[in-house]
């Protein structure tokens, strides 16, 4: 079975930084890692090979710095990389990375299954997956908490939120996976010495056709500002853990709570 | 301007996601219309209710759209849409309405943000919206098109505005076979406790250190009248069952208090419970990301403090 799986390089929100003044989000050389859901879909990915044969290939789009994530994938255990690289991509928009990976994906040609994260670790727009299957013409099962492709079926179990739904499906479809869907390996380190030195396909944009234009334009980005009331009482020695809770405990009445 | 909203249900229950987007719909309508869009088999309930809050509901009623289906559903929403043009199309961002809207979109050709909470009209679309797990607020300004979609996060639109608007049966059928089945629910096992029906919620993380502590928190929620959850790392160790996981890959929970014990707060947490009405957060490190939503925080031992806390309200209740 060829399966394609698509991969974001999204910044590492954990370790951004924001400039204390302006509020604003120093992403000049900011680090960046593969998405954590989209990470889960090479997982999964590589899990099928792994059980019953096939292929894995994955597809990136960005500037010139996706070969970073170019590398991590291969660590993992991935056949073939196809990374679109255009810098008119650093900024684009989900209709336009969608438009741009679903032409990959054509390009590419053979594909039975195409997974890919639900959301990305940073802009969690939770778009890109049913816009991909929009573009190709196939349907999508979201969410997935746990998949099963059998004689041609794809079979998910569905995290919707209000409960979990299953879903089935013929190949070719677009299946986005949820965290919990599996752990994923920590590649050896032999295999990143080694993902580093494999050569990947390099796209362009006009090697696939593709215009983008943007739809959107971001005017600001901010820091939000936190309206809770954010009372913190302090309770770290021993000595004032009884003064901190004399007024929590007066506050829940206040809220009536007890 | 024409502002359709498309309602939400479930399980005979409208959501009421379909109401805040009603209420969105009647502040930027401006001399336009705010137009509710139901689809179900038998939707009249919910078509009532919603011509409370828009000023025409549209019904798109049919057998094979009793389940939420996306090819279905997009399917008859350009059927209408090709009759009746909207300016903007609200969704809610629920993982149904993530799911269709960006569909939507593409068939649409139109400008799509999503979870969207806040909406401005006065000089173009501009729309506001958090990116990067919650740390930061983007203004987006939407090119201009024919038509925009956007998907509101649940709970921001809450004030309401009363309309009487008429029902019409739009009298669509679906014209496609989905090539996706729904095969059933996964069912609850039984015993299991949902959480997102909770008034109270005492919820524990990795703070809590092993599964024998757990019992320290059942005893404070029983005082509380609540029930017992906890954040990722707690289920995957086995000390909760799952079905009492908040955040995005469990349960999002909405309760009059959340109590949150050694939860540092990583963002597929606060997620799940930011909406609660009153948050409480007790954990050692003061630089915990939870106190960032928190209403009161407690920096501490959470084995000094809760013991004292189940103390304290013992003796409140006398």
């Amino acid at each position: 079975m060829d399966i394609v799986v698509c991969v974001k390089q999204s910044y590492d929100v954990q370790q951004l930084k924001f400039d204390p003044s302006t509020g604003e989000p120093m992403l000049a050389g900011a680090p960046k890692k593969m998405s954590d859901m989209d990470k889960r879909a090479l997982e999964e990915a590589l899990k099928i090979k792994e059980a019953s044969g096939g292929k894995v290939m994955a597809v990136t789009a960005g500037g010139s710095d996706v070969k970073e994530v170019v590398k991590e994938i291969y660590a993992m255990g991935a056949d073939e990389v196809y990374a679109v690289m255009d810098d008119a991509l650093k900024d684009a928009d989900t209709t336009a990375i969608a438009k741009v990976l679903a032409a990959a994906i054509k390009k590419i040609g053979s594909y039975d299954l195409i997974l890919c994260g639900a959301a990305s670790t940073d802009g969690y727009s939770w778009q890109i997956p049913a816009k991909i299957a929009a573009n190709l013409s196939i349907p999508l099962l979201p969410n997935a908490v746990s998949l099963k492709v059998e004689n041609g079926k794809v079979v998910t179990e569905s995290d919707l939120g209000d409960a979990v739904y299953v879903y089935s499906a013929s190949l070719p479809v677009v299946v986005s996976v949820m965290l919990e869907i599996n752990e994923p390996r920590i590649p050896k380190l032999s295999a990143i010495l080694k993902a580093s030195r494999k050569p990947f396909n390099q796209l362009s944009l006009s090697d696939l056709g593709v215009e983008v234009d943007a739809k959107m334009e971001v005017l600001s980005a901010r820091m939000p500002k936190v309206a809770r009331k954010n009372v913190v009482f302090d309770a770290s020695d021993a000595a004032k853990v009884d003064e901190a809770i004399s007024k929590l405990v007066e506050e829940l009445h206040k809220e009536n709570l007890i | 301007m024409r502002v359709f909203a498309v309602a939400e249900h479930r399980r005979g229950e409208l959501n009421p996601i379909s109401i805040e987007l009603l209420n969105l719909a009647n502040s930027i309508k401006g001399d336009g219309t705010s137009e509710a869009i139901v689809i179900g088999s038998d939707v009249s309930a919910y078509a009532e209710e919603l011509a409370k809050y828009a000023d025409k509901v549209w019904k798109i009623e049919d057998e094979s759209l009793a389940e939420y289906n996306p090819e279905l559903y997009v399917d008859v929403l350009m059927q209408l849409f090709s009759k009746e043009k909207p300016d903007i199309v609200l969704v809610g961002n629920t993982a149904m309405g993530s799911e269709f809207a960006p569909y939507l979109a593409s068939k649409l050709n139109a400008p799509v943000v999503t979870d969207a909470v806040g909406v401005d009209v006065s000089n173009g679309i501009k729309v506001s919206r958090y990116i990067f797990q919650g740390k930061l607020m983007v203004d987006v300004l939407l090119r201009e098109a024919d038509t925009y979609v956007i998907t509101i996060r649940q709970g921001v639109f809450k004030e309401e505005q009363e309309a009487s608007g008429g029902i019409v049966d739009a009298g669509i059928k679906p014209s496609v076979t989905p090539s996706r089945q729904f095969v059933g629910f996964v069912e609850p096992e039984v015993g299991e406790v949902d959480i997102s029906q909770a008034d109270i919620i005492v919820s524990v993380g990795r703070g809590i250190e092993d599964a024998s502590n757990i019992e320290l928190a059942e005893e404070l929620a029983s005082l509380l009248g609540g029930v017992v959850a906890g954040s990722r790392p707690v289920i995957d160790n086995g000390w909760l069952p799952k079905d009492r996981q908040v955040g995005i890959s469990g349960k999002t929970v909405k309760p009059k208090l959340y109590l949150a014990l050694g939860i540092s707060g990583a963002f597929q947490h606060i997620m799940g419970m930011k909406d609660s009405e009153l948050i409480i957060a007790v954990n050692k490190d003061p630089e915990a990301p939870i106190f960032g939503v928190a209403h009161y925080g407690v920096v501490g031992d959470i084995f000094e403090i809760v013991p004292e806390l189940v103390e304290k309200l013992r003796e409140a209740k006398g």
